[in-house]
Order: C-alpha cells, then sequence, then structure tokens
C-alpha cells in the first residue's frame, strides 16, 4: 500500500485552484503529457527501442476519439478505448520493421512514419484536412460536469492505474523479460524470451498509451489540427522522458510539466521560451544525468529492486 | 547419448567457421571443447543455441535443436553461459537470476495485473529458487544489487547461476575460466563439478586452461580450422600427435 501513498498530495493538488479553471487545465495537460511520456517511457527505457514518431500515435488516438465523438456521437469513454484500441493496431504494424532494424535505423523508421501520419491526415476530409476538428465536446457523464476539475480527477485516475500496471510488472515475468531483452537481447533469447513478441508488445503498449493520451488530449483542448502532432511533439515526448528521469512515472511526470508548465509560467514575460527550455534542458544534462529525479531524490519502488 | 551433433556446417559470408563437425555427448559426462583461437568452438555452441545458423542435425533427446527458434532451446533442456558475460547489466543479481526461471513460469500478463492466487504463489517459488541458488554459489548477500557492480569472478558465478536456475539437461559453458586467477579459478571448478554432481548434469565446456580440462573431463574433442582433428579421454588427447601440432606447431614446418 505505502508505494501508492505518493498519489495522495496529487489528490489534494486542485482544491487551492477551484476558482482558477485555467491553471487547473493546465494541470490537466500535465497529466495528459504524463500518460503520452509513460508510452515513450516503456518504449525506451523498457524495451529498449527508439521511435520519434510516436506524435503519430496522438494524432491517431485524438482524431480516432474526436471523429466518433462529434460525427457519430459516440459516448466518450467508448470513443476513448477505441483511440487507444486503435492506435495499438498501428503501433503493431509500426512495430514490425522494429524486429529488423534498430538504433539509429529504427529512429529513422519511426521519424518518417510519424511525418508521414501527420501528411496523409491533412489529405483526408474525414479528418478536416488542414484546418482540422473544432468544437470537440468536453464530455461529462452521471454527477460530473463538463469541467477541468472533473478533467483532472480523470486524468489523474488513469495515470494512477498506469501506475499500478507498470509497478506490478515490472519485477513479474513480463517486465523482467522486457529488461532482459533490452540489456542483451541474446541472453534473453537464449533463456526462452520470446523477443519478437515483446518488441511487439511494447510497440503495442506505447501505441496505446500515446493513443489514449491523444483521445484525452482532443476533448481538453476541443480543437485538433494535423500541425500539433508534429515532429516537435515526438521530440518532447523522448526529451520529457529524459528530463524528468527514465523509467519511472514520477520522473516523467515531472518532465511533462517541465514541457507543459515552463511555456505558461514565462507567457507573461517577452522572452522566448525555445531558448530558456534548450538551456534549461543542456544544464539539465549536464549536472542531473539521471533527469530532474535526481533532485528529489525519490527513486521509484520498482527501481530500487529490479534496475 | 544425450547429443549427437552430425555434419554441422556455419558459413559466414564465404568464411568456413564449422566444417561438417560431428560430436556425441555421452549422458551424465563432462564433455570439453577445446582447440586453438578461431577454431570454431564458439561457432558450434552458437549453432547449437540458435544464435547463429547452420546446416546440418543435432540431436538432443530425439529433437533437433537446429530445427527450433532460439527462445525454444531453454525448453528441451540446453542452457548456456556465454563466452564475454551477457548478463543483464541493468538488473540486480535478482532479477538475472529470475530470467533464469524464466520458461518455467506459467502465469499470464492477467495475472501479474491482477496480482491472482497463482501468481503470487509461482512469484514466491521463484523466489525462493533464486535465494537457494545464490545460497549455494555464496552470493546470496549480492542479490539486490546490481549486477555489473559486482567483480568478474562473481559475475561468472551469476551467469551459471543463472544457468542452472533454468533447471537444464545439459549445461554449456562457454569459457568459464577466462579472466580468472589461479584461487578464483580453482574456486569455480570446486562450484563447477558440485553443480553437476547436485543436478545430475551433463556438461560441454569450451575452455582454454588445459590444467583444469585435464583434471575435470571425461572426454575432450578437439577443433581445428572448424574441423574435428582428435577426440578421446585426456590422456589419449595429450599424447596426440595432431593436437600437438595445432597448439604448438607443425614440427616439420619449423624445420625446415
Amino acid at each position: 500500500m505505502k508505494k501508492y501513498l505518493w498519489f495522495i498530495p496529487f489528490v489534494l493538488v486542485p482544491l487551492p485552484f477551484l476558482g482558477y479553471p485555467f491553471l487547473l487545465s493546465i494541470f490537466v495537460l500535465i497529466g495528459i503529457y504524463t500518460i503520452a511520456a509513460i508510452g515513450m517511457d516503456v518504449l525506451t527505457t523498457w524495451a529498449g527501442q527508439i521511435s520519434i514518431g510516436n506524435a503519430a500515435f496522438f494524432a491517431v488516438g485524438a482524431y480516432t476519439s474526436a471523429i466518433l465523438v462529434v460525427n457519430f456521437h459516440v459516448p466518450f469513454l467508448i470513443a476513448f478505448l477505441a483511440s487507444g484500441l486503435f492506435a495499438m493496431i498501428i503501433g503493431i504494424v509500426v512495430g514490425l520493421p522494429a524486429l529488423r532494424v534498430s538504433g539509429f535505423y529504427l529512429a529513422v523508421v519511426t521519424m518518417a512514419f510519424g511525418i508521414a501520419v501527420q501528411q496523409i491526415i491533412g489529405v483526408f476530409q474525414i479528418t478536416g484536412g488542414y484546418n482540422g476538428i473544432r468544437n470537440i465536446p468536453v464530455p461529462s457523464f452521471w454527477i460530473f460536469k463538463a469541467s477541468p476539475v472533473y478533467q483532472y480527477y480523470i486524468v489523474l485516475f488513469i495515470v494512477f492505474l498506469i501506475f499500478i500496471v507498470l509497478s506490478r510488472i515490472s519485477f513479474s515475468k513480463s517486465g523482467l523479460a522486457l529488461f532482459a531483452m533490452r540489456d542483451s537481447e541474446i541472453a534473453a533469447r537464449a533463456f526462452g524470451v520470446n523477443s519478437l513478441k515483446y518488441k511487439l508488445a511494447a510497440f503495442a503498449a506505447s501505441a496505446a498509451l500515446t493513443g489514449l493520451a491523444g483521445s484525452l488530449y482532443a476533448s481538453a483542448i476541443g480543437f485538433i489540427s494535423p500541425s500539433q502532432f508534429d515532429l516537435t511533439l515526438s521530440l518532447d515526448l523522448l526529451a520529457m522522458v529524459i528530463v524528468g528521469g527514465t523509467g519511472s512515472v514520477m520522473g516523467v511526470m515531472i518532465g511533462a510539466a517541465f514541457f507543459v508548465g515552463l511555456p505558461f509560467l514565462l507567457s507573461g514575460y517577452n522572452i522566448s521560451i525555445t531558448i530558456i527550455q534548450g538551456v534549461a534542458l543542456i544544464v539539465i544534462l549536464l549536472f542531473l544525468p539521471k533527469g530532474l529525479l535526481q533532485i528529489f531524490k525519490i527513486t521509484d519502488l520498482f527501481k530500487k529492486k529490479v534496475i | 547419448m544425450i547429443l549427437s551433433i552430425k555434419a554441422l556446417s556455419v558459413k559466414f559470408k564465404g568464411l568456413i567457421a564449422s566444417n561438417n563437425f560431428s560430436m556425441d555427448v555421452e549422458k551424465g559426462s563432462f564433455h570439453s571443447l577445446i582447440g586453438p583461437n578461431g577454431a570454431g568452438k564458439t561457432t558450434v555452441v552458437n549453432a547449437l543455441t540458435r544464435v547463429v545458423s547452420s546446416t546440418g542435425t543435432a540431436l538432443f533427446e530425439d529433437v533437433d535443436l537446429l530445427k527450433m527458434p532460439a527462445h525454444k532451446i531453454i525448453n528441451a533442456g540446453v542452457a548456456r553461459t556465454f563466452q564475454n558475460l551477457e548478463l543483464f547489466k541493468n538488473l540486480t543479481v535478482m532479477g538475472n537470476l529470475f530470467i533464469g526461471a524464466y520458461h518455467t513460469i506459467n502465469y499470464n500478463f492477467f495475472d501479474e495485473i491482477f496480482s491472482t492466487k497463482s501468481y503470487k504463489f509461482e512469484q514466491s517459488k521463484i523466489v525462493q529458487n533464486v535465494t537457494e541458488i545464490s545460497e549455494m554459489l555464496d552470493i546470496k548477500r549480492y542479490l539486490n544489487m546490481p549486477v555489473s557492480s559486482l567483480p568478474y569472478g562473481t559475475q561468472k558465478l551469476v551467469e551459471i547461476g543463472r544457468a542452472v536456475i533454468s533447471k537444464p539437461k545439459l549445461l554449456i559453458l562457454d569459457e568459464p575460466f577466462a579472466g580468472l586467477n589461479d584461487q578464483e579459478s580453482e574456486k569455480l571448478k570446486e562450484e563447477i563439478l558440485r553443480i553437476k554432481n547436485l543436478y545430475d548434469l551433463t556438461i560441454l565446456m569450451i575452455e582454454h586452461d588445459m590444467r583444469i580440462v585435464m583434471s575435470v573431463s571425461d572426454k575432450i574433442t578437439v577443433m581445428n580450422f572448424g574441423e574435428k582433428i582428435a577426440e578421446g579421454n585426456p590422456s589419449e588427447i595429450i599424447r596426440d600427435r595432431k593436437v600437438a601440432e595445432a597448439y604448438l606447431g607443425d614440427r616439420s614446418y619449423s624445420r625446415s
């Protein structure tokens, strides 16, 4: 039970900000990017594969959900699950080349995929072309009204679920098999790990998580267009993992907060965000090679045991 | 006969690493595979464990290893160690040994997520298994340490432990004594012999240290240039002229 306690502060966070919906919506965005960055973390830190095309899964999730909700009036929960599923299927397809190439080559393949998806979305009518989709409704059901607080708790709940699942599999058959495959594929296979299966599973999980995040993003922002899902987003997702701290939900959350929160904090001043973000990135990587998580000295529970 | 290799050939883009190699390993024996550097010993083991593809057959208890995918070899009962340590370097000793038992685990992904009864049962069984093996190899105090932080000799023990925990019938050791000092070698030799008796193992070992090879082997196969040049018990091998030539050079050649 103890390892779940660090979630309690997050449950209390919105209470002082109930009168500031804008601040709450930033927290919501941080949570959404956390989910997508966990998807990246699972692929890179857990399975040792690289992808700089994960923005495509984000886009697939966002568009699937938006089209289902806006055009077909499907309840959000179903659209949400469908977007995860659809992204997962595409993730498996993208994972296939990963069985043959790795490292830089895989990075280039996934990058090409990411750019291709962005272009394809721009062409189709149902996706609204380059103009995108507008007026995506914020989900509301039962006693919950469409409000940032409600969105916050939904996102927090999903992050919590993901954390439970990840911490449970991290010292189990499938988690350790992924770690083993990452460290030495040849030895992992000699001990019965089907690396083909696990590589595809890692891509599927990564894509599904990113797709789910995309679905939440579409409903939180209310407007999506191809330009939001460019190469920068893919790179940001990767950077979130590295800046925050690889291999832990907490680290990824810090990374997401850094990348989403900083622009909002600085938006009032007349400074270029890119420069500050760039400098901060370099400083962090120089002095905190394990990410911002190092400051807090919070080691993930499973990290102590396994990694 | 537990393993029978027939006409095993491995070619790397024109380079013949193993040519028509045949060899039988008796059940329960300690069989050594020796030969000069580059003779193709590791290639044979890599072919058996499907790391490299090859032609020929390798019957292990009536199943042909060369027809299996690499990840099924362990199910047949063949475990191995690697020449240049292939440990899972970011995992702890516990994590490394856990993967040794990977193929014996019956629970599935949903058992993991919902932490079911069978999950808890199997998980505790493996942890108990890991603890036993680590106690036997005297590495229990390192269980929660990252494997890459341990001394070389201890890492070798972990690799052997990982192979032993998979409960193999045939254990293949690829140069287990390389890089160890005399004391460490002596200790490892004792451990290997003890494990062999304890688990009723058949061992196939590649090794360069002749003193150890001669003292532990029931049978020795000598390779050179991808082919078998001699086979027999230690006293026969010591007296074999071809073996001496392979190691020390052809006398007629050196005279000219």
